[in-house]
Formats: C-alpha cells, sequence, structure tokens
C-alpha cells in the first residue's frame, strides 16, 4: 500500500446505492480519511448515535425509509449546525435542493471521484 | 364592432318591412279609390238619369202652360242638388232656361251653357200628352266626388306613414332588445373566456329568440370542451415533463455510479494496485441497470407510437417460464423461487422475448418488494382456453387505492408513494401493454399485509 495515512477527519457517506457508497468510502480512505456508510437517513441518525461525532457528512436526497429531508431536519434539532453538510443529488435544481436542507454544498450528480475529493479537502484540509 | 352589425339588420330588417307595408296599403289604398270611385260616379250618372227624368216630366205642365216661372222654380227645386252643375231647358219658341252654377257654385242664369270638363250630361225630351214640347239637358259634376275621393286619398297616405312609423320603432325596440343585447352578452362571454381562465356563465335566460339559445348551448359546449381539451393537454404535457425529470434523474444514479468506478478504475491502474473482480462486476451490474431503464423507455416511446410489435411463435410456455425462474434462481441465490406447473407441456404463439421482459418485470418487483429471505412463487395453470402464470410475492401487499394505477403509463409520477423506490415505474405498463398485444390480460390480487400475486394469462391454440 502506498497509502500514507496523515488526513484527519470522520466522514459520513448517505447513499442508498452500494456502488457509489463503496467507490466514495474506497477513494476517500486511500486520501487516510474514516469513512462510514449508511444507505438511508435512519441508519445514518443510528451510526451518529453509536460511532459520531462526524466531521463531514454527505447527504443523498431520495433514498427508502428515510430520505435526505427528513434526515436533515431530525440532524438539525438533535445536533444544530454543527457539522457540515454536502448534498449530492440527481435533482436537475441541485442548488435549490441544498438551500432547502440548509445545507453547506452540493454536489449535482453525476459528479467524478476528483470533484468529490475537491469537496472533501475544502472541509477538511489536509 | 358590434354597433354596425346590429344596426344594419335593424335596418334592413325596417326596410324590407316598410316598403312591404307601404307596397300593401298602397295597393289596398288603390283598389278601394277605384272601388270608392267608379261606384260613385254609377251613383251619379244613376242619379242623373233618374233627376232628368224626373225633370222632364216635373217640367211638362209649366212647359205646356208655358209657365217660365213654373219652369224656373222647378228646375231651381233641382238644382238644390249641388252635383247638378247645370241645367237648359227648352220648350216652345222661347228662349232656353239656362241655369248654371258661377265660379262661387252660385246659381245663375245664363244665355249659354260654358264648356265644362269632367262632367256628364244627359238629355230628355219634354212630354206633353204624347207631344213633344222640348227637351231639357242636365249635367252634374264629379268634382265633389273627387274631393271626397282625395280624402279617402289622404287618409290612407296618412294611415301607411304612421303604420310604418310605429313599425320601425317597434322593431328598432326588439330587434335591439333580442339582438342587440344577446350579441353584446355572447361579446362579454367571449372576452370573458379568452381573457380569465376560469369557464364564466352566458347569461340567455331573458332572450326568447330560439336562434340566440340554441347558438348559446353551442357557444358553451364549445368553450366547455376547448377548456377541458387544454387542461388535458397541459396535465399531459405536466405529467410528461415530471417524468422526463424522473427519468433524467434514474439515469444520473447508474450514469454517476459508473463515472465513479471509472474514476475508481483509472486510479488504481495509475497506482498500480489490481483491480478487482467486484468492480469490474458493479460496472457489469450499472451497465445493465442503465441498459434495462433505456430498453424501457425506448419501449414507452415505441408504444406511444404504435410501433411496438410482438413477433408470436409456437412456444412451450412451460419450458419458457422455467428457464427464466432458473435464471433468476442463478442471478439471486439468497432467494427461493418454488415453481409449480401442469405435467403436460403446453404449446401456444407467443413472443418469447416479450414474455421473457413480463416475466423478468413480475420477477424483479417481486424481489424488490418483498423481505430479503421471503421465497418467491411461480406457478403455471391451465384451462382449455388460457394459461395462466402467477407470481407470488410475501410483501407488505398493495392497497386498492394503488392497485388501480399499477398499470397506468407514468404511474411513478400520479403516485407520489413509490417515489422512494429506483426505477421508472414502466414495467407495469409495459408488461401490460406486451400481454394486451398477446390478447391476454395482466392483473393482481393483494391484500395489504398479505403479499401480492401478479399473474398474466395468454390465449392457448385454437384446435
Amino acid at each position: 500500500m502506498t497509502m500514507i495515512s496523515k488526513a484527519s477527519g470522520k466522514i459520513l457517506i448517505i447513499e442508498d446505492d452500494s456502488d457509489i457508497a463503496f467507490v466514495l468510502k474506497t477513494m476517500i480512505e486511500l486520501d487516510g480519511y474514516v469513512v462510514l456508510t449508511a444507505e438511508n437517513g435512519q441508519v445514518a441518525l443510528d451510526l451518529i448515535k453509536s460511532e459520531g461525532p462526524f466531521q463531514l457528512i454527505f447527504l443523498d436526497m431520495q433514498m427508502p425509509v428515510m430520505n435526505g429531508w427528513s434526515f436533515a431536519e431530525t440532524f438539525y434539532s438533535l445536533y444544530g449546525h454543527t457539522v457540515p453538510i454536502v448534498v449530492m443529488t440527481a435533482a436537475a435544481d441541485s442548488k435549490q435542493r441544498a438551500k432547502e436542507v440548509k445545507a453547506n454544498d452540493c454536489l449535482a450528480k453525476p459528479f467524478e471521484i476528483t470533484e468529490f475529493q475537491a469537496m472533501v479537502k475544502k472541509y477538511l484540509p489536509i | 364592432m358590434k354597433l354596425p352589425v346590429v344596426r344594419s339588420i335593424v335596418f334592413y330588417v325596417s326596410t324590407l318591412l316598410v316598403v312591404t307595408v307601404t307596397l300593401a296599403l298602397g295597393v289596398y289604398g288603390f283598389l278601394n279609390y277605384s272601388e270608392i270611385k267608379n261606384s260613385r260616379i254609377d251613383s251619379l250618372k244613376k242619379n242623373l238619369s233618374i233627376q232628368t227624368s224626373q225633370l222632364s216630366i216635373a217640367l211638362a205642365l209649366p212647359g205646356w202652360n208655358l209657365d217660365n216661372y213654373g219652369v224656373d222654380r222647378i228646375i231651381d227645386s233641382f238644382l238644390l242638388d249641388n252635383n247638378i252643375s247645370a241645367v237648359v231647358v227648352d220648350v216652345g219658341d222661347e228662349e232656353k232656361s239656362i241655369r248654371i252654377r258661377d265660379s262661387n257654385w252660385q246659381i245663375v242664369t245664363s244665355k249659354t251653357v260654358p264648356p265644362m270638363t269632367s262632367e256628364f250630361k244627359e238629355e230628355k225630351e219634354i212630354v206633353f200628352k204624347n207631344e213633344v214640347i222640348g227637351s231639357v239637358q242636365v249635367y252634374v259634376t264629379s268634382k265633389f266626388i273627387q274631393q271626397e275621393l282625395m280624402g279617402i286619398v289622404i287618409r290612407i297616405v296618412f294611415f301607411t306613414f304612421v303604420l310604418d312609423l310605429v313599425l320601425v320603432l317597434l322593431l328598432y325596440f326588439l330587434l335591439s332588445r333580442n339582438v342587440l343585447k344577446p350579441l353584446t352578452e355572447i361579446e362579454r362571454y367571449a372576452v370573458a373566456v379568452s381573457s380569465a381562465g376560469a369557464v364564466p356563465q352566458l347569461q340567455m335566460d331573458g332572450y326568447f329568440l330560439t336562434e340566440f339559445r340554441s347558438l348559446s348551448v353551442s357557444i358553451e359546449d364549445m368553450v366547455t370542451q376547448l377548456i377541458k381539451a387544454k387542461s388535458d393537454a397541459e396535465l399531459t404535457g405536466n405529467i410528461k415533463s415530471q417524468f422526463l425529470d424522473i427519468a433524467a434523474h434514474e439515469l444520473k444514479t447508474p450514469v454517476t455510479a459508473l463515472t465513479l468506478l471509472i474514476d475508481m478504475a483509472n486510479v488504481y491502474v495509475s497506482k498500480g494496485m489490481p483491480l478487482g473482480k467486484t468492480e469490474l462486476e458493479k460496472i457489469k451490474k450499472q451497465t445493465n441497470r442503465l441498459k434495462t431503464l433505456l430498453e424501457d423507455l425506448l419501449d414507452v416511446s415505441r408504444m406511444e407510437r404504435g410501433f411496438l410489435v410482438v413477433r408470436p411463435v409456437r412456444t412451450d410456455i412451460l419450458a419458457l417460464v422455467s428457464e427464466s425462474v432458473d435464471d433468476y434462481r442463478n442471478q439471486v441465490p439468497s432467494r427461493a423461487f418454488i415453481f409449480t406447473k401442469p405435467d403436460a407441456e403446453i404449446i401456444l404463439d407467443c413472443d418469447p422475448e416479450r414474455i421473457n421482459q413480463v416475466l423478468g418485470n413480475l420477477l424483479n418487483n417481486a424481489i424488490h418488494y418483498s423481505p430479503a429471505g421471503s421465497p418467491i412463487e411461480v406457478s403455471i395453470a391451465a384451462t382449455p382456453a388460457m394459461v395462466r402464470v402467477s407470481i407470488k410475492d410475501y410483501g407488505p401487499g398493495i392497497s386498492k387505492q394503488l392497485q388501480n394505477k399499477l398499470f397506468t403509463r407514468f404511474f411513478r409520477v400520479v403516485s407520489s408513494e413509490s417515489a422512494i423506490h429506483p426505477g421508472l415505474g414502466l414495467g407495469l405498463y409495459i408488461s401490460r401493454t406486451i400481454i394486451e398485444m398477446h390478447g391476454g390480460a395482466i392483473g393482481l390480487s393483494s391484500e395489504e399485509g398479505h403479499g401480492s400475486t401478479f399473474y398474466f394469462d395468454l390465449p392457448r391454440l385454437r384446435e
């Protein structure tokens, strides 16, 4: 392994497509971050309770069981705006989605891995 | 623009009626006039003949006696009739007794009879004891008859004029009440329809002209249909654009996954790290997902244009379903597929690829919408007329309300409940179309909490 563990910070990726979650997790772990994934908002809330706190949350919007809107609402009511949230959405107006859930940033699907990496580095600089 | 139109209606109708009335009254007046004139002149002539005879008889004795005074008295007594304009009596050798009326219609004695126009003249012999002793000439004038006739003409003209005037006024009132106002109301309605989105009411209750009644009914019908067509088109347009949103959204997920997987593969290659079988399988899986979405979109597009075709061939339906179930057993080893079928083979005409597509849709739905580990039961039952293929799952079941919408186009748009599940919601719509193109039927029986059974019937060959 050529990986050098130099970055610090715990990242939560909430995404129902397991392949997308898998690639994001794998690539960011290469940069040395600790990454956990949740397939929906409910699983994410449970993870935050058991594994938290996280320093950065990536949030998909359309998910079964608990979607991005419900998650954001519950998260803010429990923890306030303590952790930056980046919305990942396939919606046509991604910025509008980000505003709706008072997220810090947004990534419009489909995005490339470098865009994702840049977003991570923006909030958790190495 | 409305005023000239209405005025022209009033103008044309009034003119037509006035001309008709004037002509009718004129003809009537003329006939009346000539009848009166003829009868008056006839009676004048008759009177003249009688009066002349009476005068000749009355003058016989004084004429015989050469009693000039008596003759003049008798003549004057006849001249009491204003119509008589002159009397000429010639008896014996004496000068003629000529009594005429002057310009003031006074009786005067004259030497000669002045030339008179439009007069009638009657002459009789005066006979005394069978001897002709002279003659009498009586002149009557039609002057008074003509005066009377003039009065009749004036009355007829006056009456015609008054009647025309009354007719014009009445027509104008009636037409403006029953033509102008309904037209104004229709115009108000047209403006309201074109400017407002809401459907206004056409107020035609007060107007009795049947043309306007039926016109207003037709206009209202037309407007109602137009508004309905417009809202239907808007609704369809709206649903289609929402569907496009959903389609774009659905396509983005596999594209995102593929982009990221390929990015990752690049990173692995550049770092000299081995690319695992898992990654390639993920790429394959996402590519298939994309392919399925595109095929569904293409099928719906073909269906919309009527280009979807089925190519039926002789098929062993038991073998077809059996193979499909076996494929799924291999692809999804975590689920138990229970397959029951009749012993005898069943041959029918169908498009095996399309029926496979339907089976795939139904099996995928069963896998998707039932808990992991629950079995999926596929069964085939046959009657002499048809074959039923059923797929039962032990999922949460489907509400009656949703069951009605399930096989419709753009089901995803009209049912927000399914928004949390991925997919375009086209599978059942496409399946229904395919089965119906085979002359069969598709349906389901489901109760909430007790799973769902989807089935399709295909007609068997006729023996």
